[in-house]
């Protein structure tokens, strides 16, 4: 859904307006919304001035509470009290089969597709319970900036696939905010940390989360910031330091029964407060007194160490392999960062910093400077900052490719490719006269279609029939910005543009939105035809502005006087036609204007890449 | 857009393979200042679209060239020079890389693994820089069949150094 600003009739938007844009971090325990005021960016408190949001809800017969009032009912009611829809977003059953969350809550029985949780409100979709939580964050930043948002920049793991990423896409359709990009978590960090302190050259961010782990290397030149390599741990965080400190407390006591559902979640509470005392002082004198058992004893930071030392180093594993898919050494990495509440332990920075040899930077709240970030890249994006040299160019996390004869995986873009990217793969028919084809789209590096993440199937059809091995194919694979794929295909000889029917296996098609935006109350009929006569005009006010624009800087330069006054007049039209506020009109018109506009808008563009190279000064230095 | 315009062409280069690879980069940022999406949030449709397709030929065009082979490979296709799949090589060649790809497998078993892949990669990456400077001579004295073995030469050390990553990452166990 677009965006919808309502001004009066026929009165333009005052292109100096300072545009409202946020940056939201959509965490697995605690999400957050920051906003650049007076030129720095700041993270929103609610009105008890606690700037996390516990990314916890509630479902209830007669509404939906988020946050802290939602935690506090988890106890009580376990099965409508939803916490990190997060690790569920864009997963089907298979993914979560062997993780304590399945017996948390009561899945639906459906085999294939993203999960669905059992409610009191019926089948609630991980998408939907993200929404709620952006829509709560959304109208806190609505209420700090005084006005609708423009748009958003909603912050994602590295490392999170497109089934993920397309679903928290359609969190945010689902709640009706617009997004302007979703933004690498670890990206963001650096975007806080790099426009700070100026710094230039490699980084490495190491963002240690509740349940996550992320490395991503960044080459950072004049304000560009280049992802060089991406790699993690989907299941690695500070989760699993309590799950160790709560195993070694058990053991500590002598305690061999079985744990009852409230003793062990209490003991993990415990744990939670034991490593953060641990990470200020040596030893902590602990009181255990639990309905299974009682113990009481010293708990000494060096125990604890010994006992997470083994997780913390996988994670070093995983930044060797990042430096290795980038080409580069652990000394050519001029600054580390911390992101993530559990870079608070000490042996944390220890190990990163021995791995590293250099200390990492943590001046920043590891718990907010991913929203610091997101809010910076969002003010750029809405148009603040006219002239801004900063850049983000993003690489593609996990490879994508497709399904060959023998249930192997063919790859067609490898994962680090820069993004936006378009690669085309040549197929053909296996048998005589076939007409058609099965595709299947996968994700992942290994060699085996099952052990991949399949995305969605592709049926061709409307091949013409051919002798077998005749047919020639081509599938093109297109990533946007913001990591999402498209797919395209068309049968060679002929040029017949097969028909593709795209299931994505874990995410929500069309009509699954449509039924579900029906299905919020805010929804009424009437609304519907407001908003798409909204969303029309401001459509065409936005190309109005652009034909403009483009009119008074390149007109003349580049087009005949004829070609000039014939989209002034189509611009006066569409102008005409929003005053009218008669839809059909404006749709029409704006679709004219668009096809005649089309090559004056090519030839601008082909004109200012031609001139980004003009007048600039390489030092050409010739060698291998 | 002229998609048919020729890498080079693009960043504004000679055609050539001696390229600066840090020349090359600053000029993909300030093609990307112009023409990424970010920069065309608020515009039509049309110029958003526009913007994607520049931004992919750019990346494009950057993969090609950044990397040595691939690199090589685009200067033989404008020279209209085709490649095969399945090249024939020379005895003295194959038997090369026979040995080099037993001395990987041989690193599995080794307790010296560590130290022996690193060396065996640094001498790949040398022996690969040499088959560069045999391409480059080639090329440029217009001596395409040569050049074009020097390419297949390059693809298999390429696929061997791969090879040689996948055992240290298996005994590293990354």
């Amino acid at each position: 859904m677009a965006l919808i600003q309502i001004t009066e009739p026929g009165v333009a938007i005052d292109p100096h307006q300072r545009k409202r844009g946020a940056g939201v971090d959509l965490g697995t325990t605690h999400s957050l919304i920051a906003v650049v005021r007076g030129g720095s960016s700041v993270t929103l408190p609610d009105a008890s001035d606690r700037h996390l949001l516990p990314s916890v809800v509630r479902y209830e017969s007669e509404g939906i509470t988020v946050g802290y009032a939602a935690v506090e009912a988890a106890r009580e009611d376990p099965f409508n009290t939803i916490a990190s829809a997060k690790r569920l977003l864009g997963r089907g059953l298979g993914d979560i089969a062997d993780r304590k969350q399945l017996q948390n809550y009561q899945f639906t029985d459906e085999s294939a597709g993203m999960v669905k949780l059992q409610t009191i409100r019926g089948e609630i979709s991980p998408v939907q319970i993200s929404a709620e939580i952006l829509r709560v964050l959304v109208l806190r930043g609505e209420e700090a900036l005084a006005g609708r948002l423009d748009g958003i920049v909603i912050t994602v793991p590295a490392y999170f696939d497109e089934a993920q990423r397309q679903a928290t896409r359609d969190a945010a359709a689902l709640a009706d905010i617009p997004v302007l990009r979703l933004l690498n978590e670890p990206t963001a960090a650096a975007i806080a940390y790099g426009l700070e302190s100026g710094e230039q050259g490699t980084i490495a961010i190491y963002d240690l989360g509740g349940g996550t782990f992320d490395i991503s290397l960044l080459n950072l030149q004049k304000g560009v910031f280049e992802v060089l390599a991406t790699a993690g741990d989907t299941s690695l965080g500070g989760d699993d330091f309590d799950e160790s400190l709560a195993r070694m407390l058990l053991h500590k006591s002598g305690y061999e029964g079985e744990l009852d559902a409230i003793s062990r979640r209490a003991l993990l509470l415990e744990a939670k407060a034991i490593k953060e005392a641990l990470s200020q002082c040596d030893r902590v004198d602990v009181e255990l007194s639990l309905p299974a058992f009682s113990w009481s004893g010293v708990v000494s930071r060096s125990e604890f160490s010994q006992a997470i030392r083994p997780l913390i180093e996988t994670s070093i594993k995983a930044c060797r392999r990042a430096l290795r898919d980038a080409d580069l050494t652990e000394s050519d990495v001029k600054q580390v960062v911390l992101v993530g509440g559990a870079t608070r332990v000490p042996l944390v920075r220890q190990l990163v910093e021995a791995f590293f040899k250099r200390q990492p930077l943590s001046h920043l709240d590891p718990d907010k400077v991913v929203a610091l970030g997101a809010a910076i890249q969002a003010d750029v994006l809405v148009g603040n900052k006219p002239g801004e040299e900063m850049l983000l160019l993003d690489v593609l996390p996990l490879s994508l490719g497709l399904e060959t004869m023998g249930s192997l995986v063919e790859k067609v873009i490898p994962r680090n490719s820069p993004i936006p990217v378009s690669r085309a793969q040549e197929f053909t028919t296996s048998r005589d006269g076939q007409t058609a084809m099965l595709i299947h789209v996968l994700q992942g590096e290994r060699e085996l279609v099952a052990d991949c993440r399949s995305l969605a199937r592709f049926e061709l059809r409307g091949i013409p029939p051919m002798v077998a091995g005749a047919a020639k194919i081509q599938v093109v694979f297109q990533v946007d910005a913001d990591g999402l794929l498209f797919v395209t295909a068309k049968e060679l000889e002929t040029q017949v543009k097969a028909s593709i029917e795209v299931k994505p296996t874990y995410g929500l098609d069309e009509a699954e939105i449509t039924s579900m935006l029906r299905a919020s109350v805010t929804y009424a009929e009437q609304d519907v035809q407001a908003r798409m006569l909204a969303e029309a005009s401001v459509d065409a006010q936005r190309q109005i502005d652009a034909v403009t624009v483009a009119l008074d800087k390149d007109g003349e330069k580049l087009l005949d006087r004829k070609t000039i006054h014939h989209l002034r007049k189509l611009v006066e039209a569409l102008a005409g036609a929003i005053d009218q506020q008669n839809i059909d009109e404006i749709d029409s018109v704006n679709k004219r204007l668009g096809q005649a506009s089309a090559d004056f808008a090519t030839m601008r563009m082909d004109a200012s890449v031609k001139e980004a190279l003009s007048g600039r000064h390489f030092e050409t230095v010739v060698e291998l | 857009m002229n998609f048919g315009q020729n890498y080079f062409e693009l960043f504004q280069l000679p055609v050539t393979f001696s390229i600066d690879l840090e020349d090359l980069e600053n000029r993909y940022f300030e093609l990307h200042k112009t023409s990424h999406p970010d920069r065309y949030v608020g515009a039509s449709d049309q110029e958003k679209r526009l913007a994607v397709q520049w931004t992919m030929q750019i990346n494009e065009a950057y993969q090609n060239l950044r990397d040595p082979l691939t690199r090589a490979i685009y200067l033989l296709k404008q020279s209209g020079v085709e490649l095969t799949e399945n090249p024939q090589m020379g005895a003295t060649f194959l038997v090369q890389q026979i040995e080099l790809r037993e001395k990987i497998d041989s690193i599995e078993t080794d307790p010296d693994g560590p130290e022996q892949v690193e060396v065996l990669i640094r001498s790949i990456s040398e022996q690969t820089v040499e088959l560069q400077q045999q391409f480059i001579t080639a090329y440029e004295a217009g001596n395409m069949s040569e050049a074009r073995e020097g390419v297949y030469q390059m693809q298999f050390m390429v696929k061997l150094q791969q090879s040689a990553r996948q055992m240290e990452e298996k005994i590293l166990g990354y």
